[in-house]
């Protein structure tokens, strides 16, 4: 950790303070990646991960007190999730299990139960992995992310806030308060290929959320984790679904399409070509367990 | 059915007769609680790190940042100058003798091409330069500061290019010792050959694969850490998370030129070796810089240090061609293995040794065998010691490849074993051609369980309903069964001795001082447990105090599988000294003769019912009577080496569509003779198959193409924890070995040896795909599952 680590009480008192912390500065949520990834440098061997240089003289501001980033609420249309909200509350939460359940079905896969203590989801999206699980969950959820910059905000379809491996739109100090997730009636499922049964990143990951108009598809969404920079949205599949039955040939047929949407790499952990059939092979079964009722098995 | 009993009734006789005496046991073959296991929950500072010293310095090492160069210009002038930098050693400043950093037994069969600091750097990861300084900071703060300046040398990665003519040489140094073929990078080579006839004349057919082992680490929770200090007579005192204290306490000797007499080793208590820590990694350098600065000094590696400098299994290339006939002979068999020892040739000769010895013996060869290994040099990390040490890489090639011989002669993989390991009373030529550094030991199979292993481990997976229900097996998830036998040894005939010390108390307790090195594996308390045995009284009547070069009797220290069998032995005889010393004063107590006492329930008793307190004789002998100290001493080395035996049964399902492999269930039958400890030989065997199954499934240490390592953490390189555990099942076969203490043999490495090969054997059965390069990974899977279909 830094020499200096800031802790605003209130938002309003953030904005006031921010210019007074010197040059580089980054908030600090959950700590999960901030700090892991601090601890992992001055290992004496250079190491550092990706993206996550650690800079002795920066200024953390621990933005974990701020209570306007917490709570999951519910709206008329939507959930509206805290960035601060940590991910064990959302599996807690009752509200997240009842209109969520793509990102429901995902959070096993989030990391380990102490991690998912600690972790956020907003320094889960701030941190722009193209592994993320639950971001990737959120994507197929057709959620939202509202930021905040002095008071004023912005809202962006959350694909839209990334840019590549560990880069997102985010402006200098500009803040992911909370993300906006509509409420619709649907089934979902995450499936995830990892190293092993927990706490691994995935190799390939797909949710799907699928929304039905008797036998067809009235409303699809397919979003992928670990294939393409970014978490990534399948929206050819989807178009391809859009208003079909939701049967074997269609699902086959979906899967071959979403292997043309991805562009994987080989990297320590898998290999492009794999991971590319892996796509289908995942996709298939997440559309064939909603048809057959059952979301969210892996 | 074939099989049926083996012909070794006789050995069925001699152990149910064993067995009454067994029954017998008080306090051996129980399930004695670990007598630190509380202390250990309970986060008692018990660890090297859980120390303070006044003024203690911290150590850092400077990593090579090439695979092959050397070093032209090394400045240390502004890390010096560090504000609270006191020493900073380069191989300017420090001797240099070649040693080698294997704890072996004196002297090594490993080559002695290692120095504390060189001017060449051979891997990435090499050590280039130490810095010892008031804070960790400061030593960080220096190691950026010290200027290097390298000829980048042409580096080799594969084995094979290594040994050709023109490959780089990487220890071209003059005065390195016992390097057999250094121009060829060969750090260690033996062949052997038993010829009874033409090769393969005999043979239906001949068969032969290549199987592959990656590089493997130990990942031991406790990472390797030394703090060395002074003693008030300014002796240095190395307290080390180490395996080996007294190869420690020689080594460093020999390394920093110093006599053995100014140097004590502690070991306290361990989080783990499983190998890496049969090993002087650091406590050379710290005493280096301890010696510069007078001060003590502390190092302690990272995750990421352990995984690059440390040291790791051997990756191997096991070529075996095996002729056989079809009624099930084993005609010929021919095993060429090449091991990558990396940068330094650490256990290079007596690991590659190990994978013949411990597995060309198991099955019965007719005609001719051959064996060809050799250990070569690389610009990669060091290899060295890893529980199965040969025997994982060696069981993988031979267990598969015994199921491909069954399936080609049309025979039930089982029976074809049945039929052809080794039997009670037998030998084999190879177990006197292969020792470890010397000739070997002629010797006999004097007690096995396999027989009854494999039936107990048939009936507990439930395999010939299973084999039925999965037959023509459709759809996406595919299940299969599979099994592998092994064994391995238990300590080094005739290299291996281990000493202990008994004295007893006024209250009739006991210290029990013993070189044995206790890692965590419970040693301390089964070697209490047949002190406590001979002496008629309870396991906590003994204080155990191990390994500690100043307070303790030699032992080899925790390797080779050796410490209940060797160290075991040395301390039943020891007690046994002391029962006499016992029986000797009470027959004065009670007037009664010697050879009608015995000791038993806390008492010496005697025929007629006349009995004494040891608190009595302990007494008497302290302070009545003839006074003198009840203590003793002695000593064991082997002859044999007794091998335990293990039938694993591994059930898989494979998923077609991803290619993972899911273990549903995992049953391992060990015969490790007499269980001291029940409790703590499952938890080992569990251990080591969860061990083997991370082999199995997930672990490799993958490098680029200019050998820098790609997943030196726990982030990238997955061990397998508890939720991937299958069920895993561990039934102790009873034995009763007569040279094993109480009829015990060893428990702690087999185990590691069956997943590789009995996953291996299922996906075939699964799925008829062969994977001969470990890990099977998903990826892996699924590309042989496709390239089959195509055919």
């Amino acid at each position: 950790m830094p020499p200096i680590v800031v802790k605003p009480p209130t938002l309003q008192a953030l904005w006031r303070s921010l210019p007074s912390f010197g040059g580089a500065r980054r908030y600090l949520a959950g700590g999960t990646d901030l700090v892991a990834g601090a601890n992992a440098a001055p290992a004496g061997v250079k190491a550092r991960p990706k993206g996550g240089s650690f800079d002795r003289t920066e200024v953390w501001v621990d933005i974990s007190g701020l209570k306007e980033l917490r709570g999951i609420k519910e709206t008329k249309t939507s959930l509206m999730i805290g960035a601060g909200a940590k991910i064990a509350e959302l599996e807690a939460s009752p509200l997240v299990r009842r209109w969520l359940p793509v990102l429901s079905a995902a959070i096993p896969h989030f990391a380990s139960p102490s991690l998912r203590n600690m972790a956020t989801i907003g320094g889960n999206a701030a941190n722009a992995s193209p592994c993320a699980d639950a971001v990737c969950a959120l994507c197929a959820e057709k959620a939202q992310v509202l930021l905040e910059f002095k008071g004023k905000r912005r809202k962006l379809a959350l694909p839209a806030l990334f840019k590549g491996p560990k880069k997102t739109v985010l402006r200098k100090d500009e803040l992911i308060v909370a993300f906006e997730v509509p409420k619709w009636k649907h089934s979902g499922a995450y499936l995830k290929l990892g190293p092993r049964s927990y706490f691994g990143i995935s190799k390939a990951a797909v949710a799907a959320a699928l929304e039905m108009d008797g036998e067809k598809v009235r409303s699809v969404c397919i979003a992928l984790a670990s294939v393409a920079p970014v978490p990534l949205l399948a929206v050819k599949t989807a178009n391809y679904l859009c208003g079909r039955m939701l049967n074997e040939e269609n699902a086959r047929t979906a899967a071959a399409l979403v292997k043309t949407e991805v562009s994987p790499i080989t990297d320590v952990r898998s290999e492009a070509g794999y991971r590319r059939e892996m796509c289908g092979v995942l996709l298939e079964r997440a559309l064939n367990s909603i048809a057959s009722g059952v979301s969210g098995i892996n | 059915m074939g099989g049926g009993p083996p012909p070794s009734v006789s050995l069925s006789l001699f152990v149910k007769e064993i067995v009454v005496e067994k029954n017998d046991f008080k306090v051996v073959n129980k399930r004695v609680l670990k007598m630190d296991s509380l202390g250990l929950a309970c986060g008692e500072p018990v660890f090297t790190d859980d120390v303070d010293i006044n003024g203690m310095l911290y150590g850092r090492i400077l990593w090579s940042p090439y695979a092959h160069a050397r070093i032209t210009k090394i400045d240390t002038k502004e890390a010096e100058k560090v504000p609270g930098v006191k020493a900073v050693l380069t191989y300017k400043n420090v001797p240099r003798v070649p040693h080698t950093t294997a704890g072996q037994g004196y002297p090594e069969p490993s080559p002695y091409d290692t120095y504390i600091l060189d001017n060449k750097v051979r891997f990435v990861g090499d050590r280039v330069a130490a810095v010892a300084a008031e804070t960790p900071e400061a030593a960080e703060a220096a190691l950026k500061l010290i200027k290097t300046e390298y000829e980048i040398l042409p580096a080799v990665f594969d084995t094979f290019e290594a040994m050709k003519d023109g490959a780089p040489v990487i220890h071209d140094e003059k005065d390195a010792k016992n390097i057999p073929d250094a121009r060829h990078n060969i750090a260690a080579k033996f062949e052997f050959e038993v010829k009874n006839g033409e090769w393969f004349k005999d043979a239906d057919f001949v068969i032969e694969h290549s199987y592959k082992m990656p590089y493997l680490q130990h990942c031991a929770i406790e990472p390797h850490i030394v703090i060395t200090c002074f003693d008030p007579f300014g002796r240095l005192v190395i307290r080390t998370s180490t395996q080996v204290p007294f190869h420690v306490r020689r080594i460093v000797a020999q390394a920093l030129k110093l006599p053995v007499k100014k140097i004590r080793v502690i070991k306290p208590r361990i989080g783990g070796g499983f190998g890496s820590k049969q090993e002087v990694l650091l406590e050379d350098i710290a005493a280096a810089l301890s010696l510069k600065t007078g001060k003590p000094v502390k190092i302690e590696y990272t995750r990421k240090e352990t995984f690059i400098s440390s040291r790791t299994r051997h990756p191997s290339t096991v070529r075996l061609k095996t002729g056989f006939k079809k009624d099930g002979t084993i005609t010929d068999a021919e095993m060429d293995i090449v091991l990558n020892t990396g940068a330094y040739g650490s256990h290079a000769l007596t690991v590659m040794m190990c994978s013949g010895s411990h597995t060309i013996p198991f099955y019965k060869v007719k005609n001719n065998i051959k064996f060809l290994g050799r250990s070569v040099y690389t610009n990669l990390p060091v290899a060295g010691a890893y529980r199965g040490y040969g025997a994982t890489q060696g069981f993988f090639a031979w267990e598969s490849q015994m199921d491909i011989m069954a399936a080609k002669i049309g025979m039930d993989p089982v029976e074809f074993r049945k039929m052809n390991y080794i039997r009670l009373g037998e030998g084999s030529p190879v177990f006197k051609a292969m020792g470890e550094g010397r000739e070997g030991v002629e010797q006999v199979i004097t007690s096995i369980g396999l027989y009854e292993g494999i039936e107990k481990g048939l009936k507990a997976i439930n395999w010939r309903a299973k084999k039925e229900k999965n037959k023509g097996g459709k759809g996406v998830l595919r299940r299969g069964l599979g099994m592998a036998c092994m064994m391995q040894g238990s300590g080094i005939p005739e290299v291996d001795m281990a000493s202990a010390t008994i004295k007893m108390n006024e209250d009739g307790s006991f210290n029990l001082m013993v070189g044995a090195t206790d890692l965590g594996t419970g040693s301390d308390t089964i070697l209490a447990q047949i002190a406590a045995e001979v002496l008629g009284v309870k396991a906590e009547d003994f204080i155990v105090y191990s390994s500690d070069t100043d307070l303790t009797p030699f032992d080899v220290g925790a390797y080779a599988s050796s410490t209940t069998f060797i160290s075991g032995n040395a301390v039943k005889k020891t007690a046994e000294k002391v029962r006499e010393m016992i029986i000797a004063v009470a027959a004065k107590i009670l007037d009664r003769k010697k050879e009608d006492l015995r000791l038993e329930g806390g008492k010496v008793v005697a025929n007629d019912g006349a009995a004494c307190g040891l608190s009595e004789v302990a007494n008497t002998s302290l302070y009545y009577y003839d006074q003198h100290q009840i203590i003793a001493s002695a000593s064991h080395y082997a002859h044999t080496s007794p091998p335990p035996f293990a039938a694993n049964f591994a059930e898989v399902e494979v998923d077609t569509g991803t290619g993972k492999i899911k273990i549903l269930d995992y049953v391992s039958c060990v015969d490790c003779g007499t269980a001291i400890n029940p409790e703590l030989a499952e938890g080992q065997n569990d251990g080591a198959v969860l061990n083997g199954i991370g082999h199995t499934l997930s672990e490799e240490l993958e490098f680029s193409s200019n050998g820098t390592p790609l997943n030196a953490s726990f982030r990238r390189y997955k061990i397998f924890n508890t939720l991937d555990m299958p069920p895993i099942k561990t039934f102790l076969i009873p034995t009763f070995e007569p040279n094993g203490p109480f009829g015990a043999k060893s428990v702690s490495e087999i185990g590691i040896n069956g997943p590789l090969p009995a996953v291996a054997n299922a996906l075939y059965d699964a799925v008829g795909v062969r994977l001969f390069d470990s890990p099977f990974t998903p990826e892996k899977v699924l590309a042989a599952i496709k390239k089959a279909g195509k055919k």
